[in-house]
């Protein structure tokens, strides 16, 4: 299937070069500033904005890894109660917004908010002036509400890697008289550890883009810069410089993982999926701290805000209702089912060529480089991909006017279809590096003893790859489909007149702090993220049995 | 039969064409702060109104779209962007006898490149309890030490503070701002964090004494059956009034270069600054009417009792001033590291 020519070669750097655009464009606007402000910049306010990035980026990179690969080895690797209910409700905080959910957490923590309302009370104090509460508006808030919120990324990658080595991996433990603490940090981990940096660097691209969480939370990090160049200092290409040295930064990251990557040759064999799946027994102690810390999350991460958005919705049922939500949902749903399709479809191709030993060296370096787009800050990508495409629209228009008197106007601008291009250009991403672990798990000597054995590739694909790497692949699907169905600016800058799909109605309110009116629509948010969520679920749960 | 393909592979895909009866609209004002006015010109005029709204990005896209862009008309709040379409050589001319004579001059562009339809004074907001009325009474006085550690703002290279500070070097000079700013900064009760609504808030709460926004968020907190205790905690206070005023912000409208529907966007355009269309939007979000034959709502109207009623602006600095210096206001916020 995958032959080695110059076709299938120019093929790959074609895809990853199309998906590649925004960045350049990116690249291309940033040779134009009005100014160059670097010496105002470095000289005031860009180092500490830089360390705020760094602070906040990587702190909450590590504390959702940890989150995140802690929850997934309990529930795929030992005998905790519940834990199918477990699998599917540890996912849910991910399917919220988390500038709602920072939202809800600030208004919680408070003056006003039930936190320290039953504070007053219980010390009897009258007001602000009698007590100190420590205020949550800030970095140790945005590092808790961002990890609260990603840990399902790094869960949803690890998990699969920890359930299928759970069979043998007890195996050798007992052998060598592991204790079951001393296997996970021993053999579990490292095993798992692609895969869970796929999710750590998720977190940290996601983060490092972000303005919703940090706005509201004060952390002022160079998205802040960024946007204050472009939109208050009227200079997009300076403002597209600075964003070149976090996409800078970035790519190194993407490099060393996969130096990493490469490094790490531990494959599994279909035939650990064979092996009866036993699970470490836990002690009662261990069984209820295991608990606490699993539901733990899930009422930090879900229950809390999800609640209070009910009893906002409730509350305010006749602002927070529109009859138009049906019309909405569709929209989400339709546009993150297609943008899932599209993603994964590139993802395999791409991810299938990074596994080849045959590479062209331009084409490894466009795959890698098309995946930083995730962690530009939305607006600046948006930009990335409507300036090259209106452009291309109006050389067409030109070109057809000239030679056949026709005006095709604006063929790909204003339409959907740049939309799914924008999703496929931003989570690539995430779609590559979900093929690319799954796959590093299954080994070439597989593939070149079915091939003696007389398969032939598309069979070795099928039956061989496609059920190790099917857990792998529909997780990464459902990160992008909750993933499109929050997305936000490239959403709002690039949909058709009068379309509003669940995260613009829902932003148009949550902007201006008016929960109230954003609460239905964010929960109807959260619902949609679940059914995906379900689905795997279904499929991880029946697989493990 | 190549040709007929590609006529018709046009035909399909072409939705530029102008369609009578029809206008486009970028906007970056909150789609339910301008549903009712739109229905409103649908329902008058028989005309569609599309919508695209959007926080940022919208000039960028008007401008790579270029002279096949849909928008007709960019609605946006904020001077720097109005000024910013015209410089960009996004809008045309609006000649329209109908909106000179409801729009002051001072409040349009003069080539009618953009056209205010609402002004919004960034105003200062005190404790009831804790600061006696008339204890600050001007911008310069936000800066005043005895005011340390009272004082909540949002961040400072927010648009709306970018306006206040350009005005501020606009009225005395670079220099002085910069002293201002650096006071202000000094004066902060916590970090610049949240919007104008989480400031007022703040006050309620006790984190500072005074707070700065622009004064329809009263309007708005006073709305909300859950908020109402935060406007009734505190005092406005309109600065500058026994002095050269108080700075005001717009909001407006520009015509594209390219628009399709130009008739219609005149259309629209005429009947945002009419005194019907200008009424409604007074009362639905209680900015201020630019057409001057329409008083502000009887809310504003309530709470600009202690000034007699009317609101003395400054109209010595002019808007297109406030939005050119804005750059330096930038620097100005980093020089004072005011946000950290």
């Amino acid at each position: 299937m995958l032959q080695d020519n110059k076709y299938l070669q120019l093929t790959v750097g074609g895809i990853a070069f199309i998906i590649a655009i925004p960045l350049i464009a990116i690249l291309f606007i940033s040779f134009y500033p009005e100014e160059l402000l670097w010496e105002h910049y470095l000289s005031t306010v860009f180092p500490s904005y830089l360390l705020n990035t760094l602070i906040y980026t990587f702190g909450s990179s590590i504390v959702a890894t940890i989150l995140g690969t802690t929850s997934a080895w309990i529930v795929s690797s030992t005998n905790i109660p519940g834990r199918n209910i477990l699998n599917w409700v540890l996912l849910f905080p991910f399917a919220i917004p988390a500038y709602v959910v920072a939202f809800v957490y600030a208004e919680l923590f408070e003056y006003s908010g039930l936190i320290q309302t039953l504070y007053r009370w219980i010390f009897d104090y009258k007001s602000y002036a009698e007590y100190s509460f420590f205020d949550f508006r800030n970095m140790g808030g945005a590092i808790f509400v961002s990890s609260i919120v990603m840990y399902p990324y790094v869960f949803l990658m690890a998990r699969p890697a920890f359930v299928q080595q759970a069979g043998y991996v007890l195996e050798i433990t007992k052998t060598m008289g592991h204790s079951s603490l001393n296997s996970f940090f021993k053999i579990s981990l490292p095993i798992a550890m692609p895969s869970i940096l796929v999710g750590s660097i998720l977190v940290l691209m996601e983060t490092m883009g972000d303005f919703g969480v940090v706005s509201l939370f004060g952390v002022h990090t160079l998205t802040f810069v960024i946007y204050d160049v472009w939109l208050e200092m009227n200079d997009m290409g300076f403002a597209a410089q600075i964003a070149l040295v976090i996409l800078v930064f970035v790519f190194l990251l993407i490099y060393l993982d996969k130096v990493y990557r490469n490094r790490q040759k531990i494959y599994l064999s279909t035939n650990s999926l064979l092996k009866p799946y036993r699970l470490i027994e836990l002690s009662k102690g261990q069984k209820i701290l295991s608990l606490v810390f699993c539901w733990g999350l899930f009422i930090l991460g879900f229950a809390v805000p999800a609640l209070i958005l009910l009893d906002y919705s409730i509350r305010f049922f006749d602002q927070a209702y529109t009859d138009k939500f049906n019309e909405y949902l569709f929209n989400s749903f339709s546009l993150a089912v297609t943008g899932v399709f599209f993603v994964m479809l590139f993802s395999i191709i791409l991810g299938y060529y990074s596994r080849r030993k045959k590479h062209f060296k331009i084409n490894n370096f466009l795959i890698s480089f098309c995946r930083i787009g995730y962690a530009v800050p939305g607006g600046v990508f948006a930009i990335g991909v409507f300036v090259p495409f209106a452009m291309f629209d109006n050389f067409i228009d030109e070109y057809m006017i000239k030679y056949f008197n026709i005006s095709t106007g604006l063929l790909i601008s204003g339409g959907v279809i740049l939309l799914i291009y924008a999703y496929v250009a931003k989570f690539i991403n995430v779609g590559v590096g979900s093929v690319e672990s799954s796959l590093q798990r299954v080994s070439h000597t597989m593939d070149d003893v079915a091939l003696l054995m007389g398969h032939n590739k598309f069979n070795i694909i099928s039956k061989i790859h496609f059920p190790l790497i099917k857990v792998g692949i529909i997780s990464g699907s459902i990160i992008i489909f909750v993933d499109i169905v929050k997305e936000l600016p490239a959403t709002l800058l690039l949909r058709p007149f009068n379309y509003e799909t669940l995260a613009t109605f829902v932003y148009q309110y949550a902007s201006d702090d008016l929960i109230e009116q954003a609460s239905m629509g964010a929960l109807i948010m959260v619902l949609l993220g679940m059914i995906p969520v379900s689905i795997l679920c279904y499929f991880t749960n029946t697989n493990s049995k | 039969m190549k040709k007929y393909l590609l006529v018709a592979f046009a035909t399909a895909f072409c939705s530029t064409t102008a369609i009578a009866g029809e206008v486009n609209i970028y906007s970056y004002r909150q789609a339910f702060l301008t549903q009712q006015l739109f229905a409103e010109f649908e329902r008058k005029t028989g005309h569609k109104v599309n919508v695209l709204v959007a926080k940022k990005g919208l000039l960028e896209k008007v401008k790579s779209e270029g002279k096949n862009t849909k928008a007709d008309v960019i609605m946006t709040v904020d001077i720097s962007n109005l000024y910013k379409i015209k410089e960009m050589g996004l809008s045309q001319s609006v000649n329209s006898p109908l909106v000179e004579a409801n729009v002051p001059a001072s409040m349009r562009d003069v080539d009618g490149k953009w056209i205010g339809l609402s002004q919004r004074a960034r105003i200062i907001y005190t404790s009831k309890d804790r600061v006696k009325v008339g204890a600050i009474n001007s911008y310069s006085d936000l800066a005043d030490p005895k005011w340390k550690g009272k004082i909540c703002i949002r961040s400072g290279t927010n648009k709306y503070n970018i306006g206040l500070i350009s005005y501020m070097i606009n009225r005395h000079g670079e220099e002085k701002a910069y002293e201002w700013l650096k006071g202000l900064k000094n004066n902060l009760a916590r970090k610049p964090k949240g919007n104008d609504r989480a400031q007022i808030k703040a006050v309620y709460e006790g984190v500072c004494d005074i707070a700065v926004g622009n004064h329809y968020y009263y309007g708005k907190i006073l709305d909300n059956q859950d908020q109402k205790v935060w406007a009734n905690s505190v005092n406005l206070v309109w600065p500058d009034q026994s002095g050269q005023g108080s700075h005001i912000n717009l909001a407006g409208i520009a015509l594209t270069k390219y628009a399709k529907n130009k008739d219609v966007a005149i259309e629209l355009i005429e009947f945002l600054s009419s005194d019907y269309a200008q009424k409604i939007y007074a009362e639905a979000n209680n900015e201020m009417p630019v057409n001057p034959n329409v008083p502000v709502s009887d809310k504003v109207k309530s709470w600009l009792k202690n000034v007699g009623g009317k609101l003395k602006v400054d109209t010595n600095v002019s808007l297109s001033d406030v939005a050119e210096k804005s750059k330096d206001a930038v620097k100005l916020v980093n020089k004072t590291s005011f946000n950290e």
